[in-house]
């Protein structure tokens, strides 16, 4: 009883939720090649994602661009008496992975979040199983607009998130260590290559594709009233960013063996 | 005025849209008012070039390394005078540079590859050829100029390292005895040195003798100034004239004679 409790019954409900996890991302593929689109629905939700995060995702990077470079800048001068680095080490950071996990993670806990509260309440409060009534494949109707939504929408963020993060480093670089725009950006194309944003733009569709269908899963899953949606969703956000990362590591570790 | 969702996704995306451009741009990948010309470059070595590595005519960057690929060319693209280590050249860098700077770029060129920067960054440099010679047309073929090879210079000096320690292995009696002998007289020397330090007779000695010196070189200057004047010419020559007529006389006697005058001291 003791083994099952602890073993076999996490283990067994792991594979559960790896199959759930398979099966919703293989129907939403699926829908993806075949139909049918909603164009409305994904729009809504591309705005939802996208303008709506857009604030957030602005000030969390252009500070955490400005704190980035000031730090490399201070270790720099610690470790080898001078910043004439800085532009290549924070341009590569930014490019490889300050512009996208900070976009990625606070689009986990903002849209991840909301998703699986709004798709956990139509669970416990039975919409979902009307839907199905109603000849309406839930996947079709809640998960599909949201994956291809979050996929565009974390690409164009992380972009955005890219560009707002230079331009903090650069103002910092030109500010405080007196180097000029021109300076910085001749050296950042030592270090950066366009290989290093197309890249950055593959990991955060990876990362866009995540967040929806992992918060549809706990959603779906849902059970128990307000304080099961509210479970679900910590669950959610706690899933998700876990497998971000991980996944932040295997694609810069892929990546790496071409860049 | 109020924007509609749809119109605030679309702003989103065409702001994403241009920052794209803007950072392809940024990054040398493309540049659409550009107008480059390519040449390609031949190498034995190109010491760590890669694809992307700036290309300078003249010291500025110009250009960029297209792309880097093996080839083997054939006979005809090996100079004349080319020995036959050197015909095989089997990297090839496409090279784009502008077309303003193309002008410069003639057949006699020299195509280095330079290092620069703190992070030792591997660039082409291109010097200006002469005017006599013909420009460099888009898409031909030059050959670069290798660059030193830094890990065949430190091969070679362990390799010569290792003979030194080889002849030192094999003579070590002999090199032993050597710097012996050279220690025992470096010893005496010093010691020698240090009795002729210590000798008091030696320094009054040598003393004299430098005074007796600065008395001669005196007297000498004296002798000389006067010889140079007018009243000496004369004297000069009168005994020039006496010795020419004593000549065909008895010249021992007369050589006697002037010895034991002592005339030819103080005349020489």
């Amino acid at each position: 009883m003791v083994l099952y409790n602890l073993i076999l019954s996490p283990a067994l409900g792991f594979i559960i939720a790896c199959r759930d996890i398979t099966f919703i991302l293989s129907r939403t593929l699926v829908i993806c090649l075949k139909g049918p689109y909603r164009i409305r629905e994904i729009l809504q939700h591309m705005h939802s994602i996208g303008v709506g995060s857009l604030p957030i995702v602005a000030i969390a990077t252009a500070f955490a661009g400005t704190v980035v470079t000031s730090e490399i800048a201070y270790h720099m001068d610690a470790a080898l008496k001078t910043v004439e680095m800085i532009p290549g080490f924070s341009a590569q950071f930014v490019f490889r992975e300050l512009g996208i996990a900070i976009p990625a993670l606070l689009l986990v806990a903002k849209v991840g979040a909301s998703t699986t509260a709004e798709v956990g309440t139509m669970k416990v409060t039975e919409q979902i199983d009307a839907l199905r009534l109603l000849q309406i494949d839930p996947i079709e109707y809640l998960v599909f607009p949201r994956f291809v939504a979050s996929i565009v929408m974390v690409a164009v963020l992380t972009v955005i998130s890219i560009a707002i993060t230079l331009t903090c480093a650069i103002s910092v670089a030109v500010l405080k260590y007196n180097f000029s725009t021109l300076e910085y950006l001749n050296s950042l194309t030592h270090f950066i290559s366009y290989l290093d944003l197309i890249c950055a733009v593959i990991k955060g569709m990876v990362f866009g594709a995540v967040i929806p269908i992992i918060s549809c899963f706990y959603g779906f899953n849902c059970t128990g009233g307000a304080q099961g949606v509210g479970t679900a969703t910590t669950n959610s956000v706690v899933t998700s960013t876990i497998i971000v990362i991980v996944l932040d590591f295997i694609l810069t570790f892929a990546f790496s063996l071409i860049l | 005025m109020k924007l509609s969702n749809e119109a605030k996704v679309g702003l989103l995306l065409f702001t994403t849209l241009i920052l794209t451009v803007v950072f392809a741009w940024l990054m040398g990948a493309t540049n659409p008012f550009k107008r480059s010309v390519h040449f390609y470059v031949t190498y034995n070595f190109a010491g760590g070039i890669e694809v992307g590595s700036p290309v300078r005519v003249a010291g500025i960057k110009v250009g960029k390394v297209e792309k880097i690929n093996f080839f083997v060319p054939d006979q005809s693209f090996s100079t004349p005078d080319a020995k036959p280590s050197e015909v095989l050249t089997p990297l090839r860098l496409k090279v784009s540079i502008s077309k303003e700077a193309a002008e410069g770029v003639r057949k006699d060129s020299k195509f280095f590859i330079n290092l620069a920067g703190i992070i030792g960054e591997r660039y082409i440099e291109v010097t200006p050829g002469t005017f006599e010679s013909p420009k460099l047309t888009n898409g031909e073929t030059v050959r670069g100029i290798d660059p030193p090879r830094i890990d065949q210079l430190i091969s070679q000096s362990f390799d010569l390292a290792g003979k030194i320690k080889e002849v030192i292995e094999e003579n070590e009696g002999d090199i032993t005895k050597s710097i012996r002998l050279l220690y025992q007289l470096s010893a005496n020397v010093n010691k020698t040195l240090e009795h002729i330090d210590r000798s008091k007779m030696f320094k009054t000695d040598l003393a004299q003798l430098i005074n007796n010196l600065i008395e001669i070189t005196g007297d000498v200057k004296v002798l000389t100034a006067k010889s140079q004047s007018e009243e000496g010419k004369k004297t000069l020559e009168l005994l020039y004239k006496l010795l020419w007529r004593l000549e065909p006389m008895d010249q021992d006697a007369v050589r006697k004679f002037f010895q034991k005058e002592g005339i030819r001291t103080r005349l020489f």
